[in-house]
């Protein structure tokens, strides 16, 4: 049963902590930060990077992730703004939301994949529990998750299906709708303009299909397969999209048969009408995801694979900024300080952390935080592949993170201190994708 | 009830029989090694159901079980207790068994004794058998003679391809729904007192187009439920043997054989996935020269030297096909090996001697050169090639210390080296380079076995215990594919396999009745591991399976035979990783029968009808996708005619069932008709 709470931006975000800090559970691991490179190194490496870290330190005023940040806009705008506020002026902001008495749930919504992606199961369980269990809701075994209110989405590689989380406790009756998108289409995102409409985001195809949020199905396309690297990739490799200042920004991969051979690119769009805008190229290589923060977007690229699999530390990925005002992109850091490719992001808009999982090689994939203002970048320790969930709670302050590793999985809350395992059952399959619903 | 000489006592007359006999073998290597060894098969009707000599882990299949039947090579073997079946599609289609929980993997096929690999590492198909041209199915269960090697976890199971024993010319053709008609031939014609030529060749074919309903894969919206016609997935084959077989002066025989197999076909994709153009194509062509020496008392040996090109290449065009790479022009992917296989024997069977000791020793290499055959740089990252020699060596003792008992032992053991070519990839950005790399391996099997009571005593006794081992193959140690990580450390599977029960007939009502107990374990077995974007292999499996298999037969009436084979099993997984420890094994039941009654009526009509269940299995590891209990029925009515000829009207899964978890579904043809007339003269 979910647990109704007081929720205004940080006050939750304070019971969150509180709540998880203070239950003591066997499996809570202090997780100390190791350092891999100050900021002065990283300033030193780069003229954009100096000059973005001005940037980021004096702006600040922006929202969150842009998984997280969706949810945020249509869920609770003062969550939204509670969100968006500095560490200086948080105190003031609880007050203020703490006064407003509304009734809100924030409930995690998870789905579990096993290792030899045969089998899924969604879990949900209420933030202030910490505790999953199963919903009983049989979706197949290749699901990623996005929310928009109490509405989550369950993206598979051929339909997609809109849960209502306010009754997952009903099994099989959360689920509003289902349709099929077409065969192996890959949907990787929604960007949503509304309650009611959204643009659906397909690496399968080189399209962008608008959908109708209540019957699921299709009113509009935008053909993005220009945008391919070559006339002979299957698709342009679209990634992830967002709304932003009324503008549908999508973010494409640009990958030759699954080679990264040209930097990837942002691609704008009206928001309503999509009509093309706008491009923006990327710095480096094979984008994965990308947040919003301070009104500007942060992208994570994973660039081109070794011989073995691996991702070299290079200049080939890394951080950027992308500025859509000045449509510019930067690069903040590269692989060469991370270690690797990017694989995912999400970002706290409040302690201005970007954490990004960061794939070295095969099963070797560590949750890393880079501090947006000091440029500072510390791994996170006892995660070894941050490959599953990736979600920052906008309303918890809580970075969900799935540790795929084989033999050894878990799904972790971390509060920037101290990871705390989830408590879920028995058998609970590794976490693969993860959001907030709230409503 | 068929009777298979293998005493020593009727050696000399095996031998006369198989001395003359011309073996055409279909789509494998040609042997007659076995044939040998085995005699002849006879359907004979008995008054009491006789028992396997070989041991309760064997049994027998002849051809007239099948024949006109339209089963397939896995549904045929299903029918036994302890075997398990996966199918695909309709004919052609890929279908494995798994043994006593053994997974199909693990289980070694061999067409006239020569196995059978997939190259790709996983199971070999069945679905390529085409049982036209096979006289016998041999199953060796949780069980590997000698002459197969240890690399058998779940045992052996080895088509014997159409004897010439009985001098036969015969034609058979059949059709069926979906357009399915077969037709072979087999002579055999002797040009010489010393010189014999047999001939064994068949067509078959089936559109497989049979409706189906299409779940869209969305289970929670039926609205867009539709019953569709399966596309794309026809299957054709032609496949021969055709064999020499010279008898010298000094009684020694030599043999030149030759086998060709094609398969082509669509490859139709899952369910709610339909393809359009996306196929498969696999050829193969051996030539083996076989030299058998003069039967003495006791001893007896012979050697073999064959060739084989073996090519399998898919195809696929993704903006039609929605599966393989994600690519915009059309792909081809696959392989091509040449293999060289010298082989010896050497064969101890006394005909009388105290305590009637018998033994044999096997000695046999494979030198095989694999390579790439892909027009593009996705099927394979780069030119590759892999070049594998591997040496077997495999004994098998018996004796009889007293009367009352029968001992067997063997023991075999198999070294490798495997070495994978060096080369710049396809796809790179730069000019990354993957290295060369080789290994080199040892492993050994073994057996024990007993069984107490002689074989014409009413109640039997029997126990075995066995140690086997499934090597890795070749592309789970190096896999060339997109996405896909070697794994060159990777270790063998092992399995340890007991069995123990008793076996008792009577002849007042004309019963006989096996109850078998059984264990199979297994650890380290490789299962493919996902990460990120990649797969690679990981020795992390480990499974237990314990049961009991059931088998009655009862022939109480004249005009009617029945049998019961059914198996109740606990099949867990007993791996380390929370989410697959203590689960059902994937396709796994707990409880599964067949019922079998045949009606022999006047006039030369026999009429068969078949009940076949198993309870509900999971089509997963982590048990998460659940496949409905099912319930088939099957019914076949024959005729003989006086003239050689004998016609059937068969009619497969009566009630059209076809139980397929929605996210794992490959649709199956459900009812099925077929009628078949073979003419022997």
């Amino acid at each position: 049963m979910n647990i109704k709470i007081k929720l205004s931006g940080l006050l939750v975000s304070a019971i969150m902590v509180a709540s998880l800090v203070g239950c003591g559970s066997d499996s809570s691991s202090s997780a100390t930060d190791e350092d891999i490179s100050s900021s002065s190194e990283l300033s030193s490496s780069s003229e954009d990077l100096s000059s973005s870290s001005k940037n980021s330190s004096s702006s600040g005023t922006s929202s969150s992730s842009t998984e997280a940040s969706s949810e945020s806009k249509d869920a609770s705008s003062s969550s939204a703004e509670g969100s968006s506020d500095s560490k200086e002026n948080s105190s003031s902001s609880v007050e203020e939301s703490s006064s407003s008495e509304v009734l809100q749930n924030s409930v995690i919504v998870a789905y579990g994949v096993d290792a030899g992606y045969q089998s899924g199961e969604l879990t949900f369980g209420d933030e202030t529990s910490a505790e999953l269990k199963k919903a009983g809701i049989d979706l197949g075994s290749d699901i990623k998750l996005v929310a928009n209110g109490k509405y989550v989405y369950a993206l598979a590689p051929s339909n997609v299906t809109k849960i209502d989380a306010s009754k997952l406790s009903d099994g099989e009756a959360a689920v509003s709708k289902q349709q099929s998108i077409g065969d192996y289409a890959y949907p990787y995102d929604i960007a949503f303009i509304d309650e009611t409409s959204g643009w659906l985001v397909l690496n399968g195809r080189s399209s962008i299909l608008k959908l109708n949020l209540e019957t699921l199905a299709a009113t509009d396309s935008i053909d993005i397969s220009a945008f391919a690297a070559t006339t002979e990739a299957a698709t342009a490799s679209a990634v992830a999209g967002a709304i932003v200042d009324g503008k549908l920004v999508v973010l494409i991969g640009r990958l030759d048969n699954y080679v990264a051979t040209k930097p990837g690119l942002i691609a704008v769009f009206d928001a309503e009408s999509g009509e093309f805008q706008d491009t923006i190229p990327l710095n480096t290589y094979n984008p994965m995801a990308f947040a919003e923060h301070n009104g500007k977007l942060l992208v994570a690229t994973q660039g081109t694979y070794n011989a073995s699999y691996g991702a070299d530390a290079d200049e080939l990925r890394g951080l950027e900024e992308v500025d859509l005002s000045v449509k510019k992109a930067t690069v903040l850091a590269y692989g060469t300080d991370f270690g690797g490719g990017l694989y995912k992001l999400a970002v706290d808009n409040i302690s201005n952390i970007a954490y990004v999982a960061v794939y070295k090689s095969y099963g070797d994939v560590p949750l890393v935080s880079f501090n947006l203002g000091t440029k500072k970048i510390s791994t996170v320790k006892n995660i070894a592949d941050a490959e599953g969930a990736f979600y920052w709670s906008a309303f918890s302050t809580i970075l969900y993170v799935g540790d795929r590793s084989y033999g050894a999985s878990a799904f972790y809350a971390y509060d920037g201190k101290n990871l705390e395992s989830l408590t879920e059952e028995a058998d609970a399959l590794p976490s693969y994708s993860a959001v907030i619903a709230s409503w | 009830m068929r009777k298979t000489s293998v005493q020593n006592a009727l050696l000399p007359y095996i031998f006369a029989c198989t001395s003359f006999c011309l073996i055409p073998v279909s789509a494998g290597a040609a042997d007659s090694l076995h044939v040998q060894n085995l005699g002849t098969s006879e359907i004979l009707r008995e008054e009491v159901p006789a028992f396997s000599e070989e041991g309760p882990s064997f049994v027998a299949i002849d051809s007239k079980a099948w024949e006109g039947k339209n089963l397939s090579a896995g549904e045929l073997l299903s029918k036994e207790a302890g075997i398990q079946m996966q199918k695909f599609g309709g004919m052609g289609s890929f279908e494995t068994v798994s043994v006593r929980g053994a997974a199909a993997k693990t289980v070694l096929i061999c067409i006239d004794g020569v196995p059978v690999e997939d190259a790709g590492g996983g199971a070999v198909s069945l679905g390529s058998i085409d049982l036209n041209q096979v006289e016998r199915i041999e199953i060796y269960k949780s069980y590997a003679p000698a002459k197969f090697g240890g690399n058998a976890i779940g045992g052996v199971i080895n088509f014997i391809s159409k004897s010439e024993a009985k001098n036969r010319n015969r034609i058979l053709a059949s059709y069926g729904s979906h357009n399915a008609y077969e037709i072979s031939y087999s002579i055999s014609h002797e040009l010489s007192e010393q010189l014999r030529f047999s001939s064994l060749a068949g067509f078959r074919h089936s559109d497989n187009d049979y409706e189906f309903l299409d779940r869209n894969g969305t289970k929670f919206n039926t609205e867009d439920d539709t019953v569709r016609m399966r596309k794309n997935a026809d299957y054709s084959q032609f496949s021969g043997t055709h064999r020499f077989r010279y008898l010298h002066g000094n009684g020694a025989f030599s043999n030149l054989i030759v086998t060709h197999s094609n398969d082509w076909g669509g490859n139709p994709g899952k369910e709610s996935n339909q393809t359009v153009i996306a196929g498969f194509e696999k050829s193969l062509f051996l030539t083996k020269y076989l030299w058998e020496s003069p039967y003495t008392n006791s001893v007896r040996s012979e050697a073999a030297l064959s060739g084989k090109i073996d090519k399998s290449v898919s195809s696929s065009y993704y903006p039609l096909d929605k599966i393989g790479y994600n690519y915009n022009q059309y792909l081809e992917y696959g392989s091509i090996g040449y293999t060289a296989r010298p082989e010896y024997r050497l064969i101890y069977e006394p005909s009388s001697s105290p305590m009637r000791p018998h033994g044999t020793l096997n000695l046999s290499a494979d030198f095989e050169y694999l390579e790439d055959r892909d027009n593009n740089t996705l099927g394979s990252r780069y030119d590759w090639s892999l070049e594998k020699i591997q040496g077997d060596a495999a004994a098998e003792f018996g004796l009889s210390p007293i009367p009352l008992i029968a001992i067997d032992w063997s023991l075999s053991g198999r070294a490798d080296w495997l070495h994978r070519s060096e080369g710049i990839l396809f796809n790179a950005v730069s000019r990354d380079t993957i290295d060369d790399e080789q290994t080199k391996h040892f492993y050994w099997a073994g057996r024990t076995s007993i069984r107490i009571g002689k074989s014409d005593w009413p109640v039997q006794g029997f126990g075995a215990v066995a140690k086997y081992f499934r090597a890795p193959q070749t592309m789970e140690l190096y896999g060339v594919r997109e996405g896909v990580i070697s794994n060159p450390d990777l270790k063998a599977e092992r399995g340890f396999n007991f069995e123990a029960g008793i076996r008792a007939s009577e002849k007042r009502f004309r019963n006989s009745l096996q109850i078998l107990y059984f264990e199979t374990h297994s650890k380290n077995g490789i299962v493919w591991v996902s990460s990120a974007n990649f797969v690679k292999p990981l020795n992390s499996e480990k499974t237990h399976t314990r049961g009991v298999e059931v088998e009655w037969e009862n022939r109480t009436f004249a005009w009617l035979d029945l049998s019961l084979k059914g198996t109740v099993q606990d099949p867990r997984d007993l791996s380390d990783i929370s989410y697959y420890k203590d689960k059902l094994l994937t396709n796994e039941p707990v409880r599964s029968f067949h019922l079998t009654g045949t009606f022999h009526l006047p006039w030369q009509f026999d009429l068969t009808g078949e009940l076949h269940y198993r309870s509900r299995t999971f089509s997963d590891r982590a048990n998460r996708e659940r496949v409905s209990p099912e319930t088939l029925l099957h019914a076949s009515l024959s005729h003989n005619f006086s003239t050689n000829a004998r016609v059937t009207f068969a009619v497969n899964n009566i009630s059209d069932e076809d139980h397929q978890n929605i996210y794992d579904s490959y649709p199956k043809p459900g009812r099925e008709y077929k009628a078949t007339i073979v003419q022997d003269f």
